[in-house]
C-alpha cells in the first residue's frame, strides 16, 4: 500500500489554499447574507495512481470538496491544478473536455441513473458527448465496459428501477469509467448499499484502479471502508483537513484528538476491547458561525486558552503525517 | 395499478385458451384491460374527433340555412319530431344537428388550439424560470402571480372589448387561460430535476445545457405537463362556450357549441333540445378528456409499469 507514497509518483491534483463560501439567508430583513465557510482552506496533492480517503462527520465540506477538485463548482479563493494546469480559470470548451478525464460516481445509485432511459444507453453516453470512437463501435465499448463491472449484458435493455442497488451503482460506475478518465471521486459510493454489496463494490472499485491505473478520491463517513480501500487517508473537519497521513500511520498512530475519537468509534467485534475509547462530546459546530481559533476546540478534551484563540497550522510531523493541532 | 388484474386475467386466459371478443382483444392489446370508462371515453373522444373532422361530409344542411316555416320542430324521438330535422330545428328554422356538427368543429379546434398555446408559452415560461433562476425567475413567477389573482374570465372580458373579437384573438385569449399553471408546474418539476443527481451525473459528464434538458429533464417532466394539458383542455372548451354564451365569444355566422348553448337558453322550456343537445356534448367531451388524463398519469410513469 504504501508504494504508492514514494515521492516519484507523478501528482495529478494539486490543490491549493482553496476556500469555498456559500452565501445563506439574511442576518435581518436589511442585514448582510450570512456565509456558509464550506471549505476553509485546504490544501493537499493527488498522487496518480492513489487511493485518498477522506473522511469526516456530515456537514464538514468533504463532498463540497470533491465538486471543487472536479471544477464542477468554483471556488471562492485558492487553485486547482490537475497536471499541471490550474483548472479554475479554464474556459468552456476545456472544461467540457476535462469532463472525460475526471468524473464522480454518487452516492444514491437509482438516483443517478434516468428512469426513462435504458441502461445500455446510459452507459453508452459518455462515448457520445465526447465523441470517443467510431458510432457504430461504441456498442463494442459499452459491451466491453459491462463485462468489466462484471454484469450480463441482456442487462443493458432494462430500465434502472428493474435493477438492484448493487447492479446500479456497478451501472454508475461503468458509466463514469467509459470515457477513460483519470481521476474518480466516489461521493459516498458505497453508504447507501447493503454490506455485502458494499464489500462486492469495493472490491470492484480496487479491482478496475489496478486495471485501468485510476486515481480515487473516496469520500465517506465509514472508516472501516477507508482502511480498507486507501493507501492516504485525510480527515477533515469543518472545512479543514486536520490530519492527513498514510492510511497505516494515521490509524495505528493518530495525532489529532479528533482522529482519534473518529478511530475509536469504530466498532471492534471484540467485547472486552471496550476500555480505552475516546469519546468527544457536543454538536458539530455551524459553518455560518465558526469557532475562533481550532475549530473543534469546543469538542477537544486537550483543548486549552492556546486553542480557542489561534488557528493551528497544518504542519508536516514526518514524511508520511501531516496534523493540525497545537498538541500533537 | 393494472398488473395485479392482469397477472390474474391472463394465466386462465392462456391456459384454457378462452376466446377473447374483439373488443376485449383490442383493449388488451392497448393496455386497457378491465379499463371500460377509459375504453368509453377514448372511444367517445375519437368519435368526437371523427365529427369535428369529417363530420361536414354528412352535414344534412348548411348549418346558416333558415326555414321559417320549420321554427322549434322537436328531434326524432320526440313528439312531432320528424325525419326531416333528426335533432329538431332552432327558432329560425336551422337544423341542430348540422349546427351542432359545425359547432363542434370549431369548439374542438378552439379548445385543441387553445390548449396547446397554453401547454407550451407556460411550460417555456417556466422552463427559462427555473434555468435563470435570480430576478428572470422572480419576474416571470410575479407574473404568475398577477394572473392567479384575476379572475380570468375578466381578462378576457377585457381584451376582448378592447381589442375586438376575432376567431384568432378568441383562440389567443383562450390558450391564455391556464398558462400560469403550466409555468408553475414546469418551474417546480425543472427544479426538482436539476437537483436530481442524473442530471448533475450527466451535467458532470460535460453534456450541454440543450441536450440536458432535451434528452433527460423534458422527457421526465413531459409526462406531467400532458396530463396537466388534458386537465385543462375541458377548462378551455368550457371557457370559449362561457365567452360564447356571454355572446363575445365566436360570432355569427360563425357557430360553436357555446353559442348554440347561449342562444338555446331563451327556449329552455318551449324546445330544450337546443341547449341540451350541445351542453351533453360538452359535458360528456370534458369528463372523457379527464378520465383519459387520469389514466395518462398512469401510463407515462415508467416505474409502475
Amino acid at each position: 500500500m504504501t508504494n504508492t507514497m514514494e515521492k516519484k509518483s507523478e501528482i495529478i491534483m494539486k490543490v491549493r489554499d482553496v476556500v469555498c463560501h456559500f452565501a445563506g439567508p439574511r442576518t435581518s430583513f436589511f442585514g448582510e447574507r450570512m456565509i456558509a465557510h464550506a471549505v476553509n482552506g485546504v490544501s493537499f496533492d493527488l498522487y496518480a495512481g492513489e487511493t485518498l480517503g477522506l473522511v469526516g462527520e456530515s456537514g464538514c465540506g468533504k463532498s463540497t470538496l470533491g465538486q471543487l477538485i472536479l471544477n464542477l463548482i468554483e471556488p471562492t479563493a485558492g487553485s486547482v491544478s490537475y497536471l499541471g494546469q490550474d483548472i479554475t480559470t479554464i474556459d468552456t470548451k476545456e472544461w467540457r473536455r476535462l469532463r472525460s478525464e475526471m468524473q464522480l460516481v454518487f452516492q444514491n445509485p437509482l438516483g443517478a441513473l434516468n428512469p426513462r432511459l435504458t441502461i445500455g444507453s446510459q452507459i453508452r453516453e459518455p462515448l457520445d458527448i465526447h465523441h470517443v470512437g467510431d458510432e457504430d463501435k461504441r456498442d463494442d465499448k459499452v459491451l466491453e465496459m459491462i463485462a468489466a463491472v462484471s454484469l450480463p449484458p441482456h442487462l443493458l435493455d432494462r430500465y434502472p428501477h428493474q435493477l438492484s442497488g448493487g447492479q446500479q451503482q456497478r451501472v454508475v460506475i461503468a458509466r463514469a469509467l467509459i470515457s477513460g478518465p483519470k481521476l474518480v471521486v466516489c461521493d459516498e459510493s458505497v453508504s447507501a448499499l447493503d454490506v455485502s454489496v458494499q464489500a462486492q463494490v469495493v472490491n470492484l472499485l480496487v479491482d478496475l484502479q489496478k486495471k485501468l491505473g485510476l486515481t480515487y478520491l473516496f469520500i465517506t463517513h465509514d472508516l472501516s471502508i477507508v482502511r480498507h480501500i486507501s493507501s492516504r487517508i485525510a480527515v477533515m473537519y469543518l472545512g479543514r483537513i486536520v490530519e492527513l497521513a498514510d492510511s497505516e500511520a494515521l490509524l495505528e498512530n493518530p495525532m489529532h484528538p479528533y482522529t482519534k475519537a473518529l478511530i475509536s468509534a469504530v466498532p471492534v467485534p471484540d467485547p472486552r476491547a471496550r476500555a480505552s475509547r475516546t469519546t468527544i462530546t457536543g454538536e458539530p459546530p455551524n459553518p455560518f458561525n465558526p469557532p475562533s481559533g481550532c475549530a473543534f476546540h469546543a469538542r477537544c478534551p486537550q483543548a486549552d486558552s492556546k486553542c480557542q484563540s489561534l488557528i493551528p497550522v497544518f504542519l508536516q510531523i514526518d514524511e508520511k503525517h501531516a496534523v493540525a493541532c497545537h498538541y500533537a | 395499478m393494472t398488473t395485479k388484474q392482469a397477472d390474474s386475467v391472463m394465466p386462465s386466459h392462456t391456459a384454457t385458451g378462452v376466446k377473447r371478443g374483439w373488443l376485449s382483444a383490442t383493449m388488451h392489446r392497448w393496455g386497457l384491460s378491465g379499463e371500460w370508462l377509459v375504453t368509453a371515453a377514448l372511444i367517445y373522444i375519437a368519435f368526437i374527433l371523427f365529427i369535428a373532422v369529417f363530420g361536414f361530409t354528412f352535414q344534412p344542411y348548411e348549418h346558416t340555412k333558415q326555414d321559417l316555416f320549420n321554427q322549434l320542430q322537436p328531434p326524432v324521438f320526440m313528439d312531432g319530431g320528424s325525419w326531416d330535422h333528426i335533432f329538431g330545428t332552432d327558432d329560425l328554422g336551422r337544423d341542430v344537428l348540422s349546427r351542432l356538427i359545425k359547432g363542434l368543429q370549431l369548439s374542438v379546434l378552439i379548445g385543441v388550439v387553445g390548449t396547446v398555446i397554453g401547454a407550451v408559452l407556460g411550460s417555456v415560461l417556466g422552463i427559462v424560470a427555473a434555468h435563470f433562476r435570480g430576478w428572470v425567475e422572480e419576474v416571470l413567477m410575479m407574473l404568475v402571480d398577477v394572473q392567479v389573482s384575476l379572475p380570468f374570465i375578466i381578462f378576457a372580458l377585457a381584451v376582448l372589448a378592447f381589442v375586438g373579437n376575432s376567431l384568432t384573438v378568441l383562440i389567443i385569449v383562450v390558450g391564455i387561460d391556464g398558462w400560469e399553471r403550466y409555468a408553475r408546474l414546469s418551474r417546480s418539476m425543472v427544479l426538482s430535476c436539476n437537483a436530481q443527481d442524473y442530471v448533475r451525473a450527466v451535467r458532470s459528464l460535460g453534456l450541454s445545457n440543450y441536450k440536458i434538458y432535451r434528452r433527460h429533464v423534458l422527457p421526465n417532466i413531459l409526462g406531467t405537463l400532458v396530463v396537466q394539458a388534458t386537465i385543462n383542455l375541458p377548462g378551455v372548451i368550457l371557457l370559449e362556450s362561457t365567452l360564447s354564451f356571454l355572446g363575445l365569444g365566436v360570432q355569427p355566422p360563425m357557430t360553436s357549441l357555446g353559442q348554440i348553448l347561449g342562444v338555446g337558453r331563451d327556449y329552455l322550456i318551449l324546445a330544450p333540445w337546443i341547449a341540451v343537445l350541445p351542453g351533453m356534448v360538452i359535458f360528456f367531451l370534458t369528463l372523457s378528456i379527464a378520465v383519459v388524463g387520469d389514466w395518462l398519469r398512469d401510463r407515462l410513469d415508467p416505474t409502475l409499469k
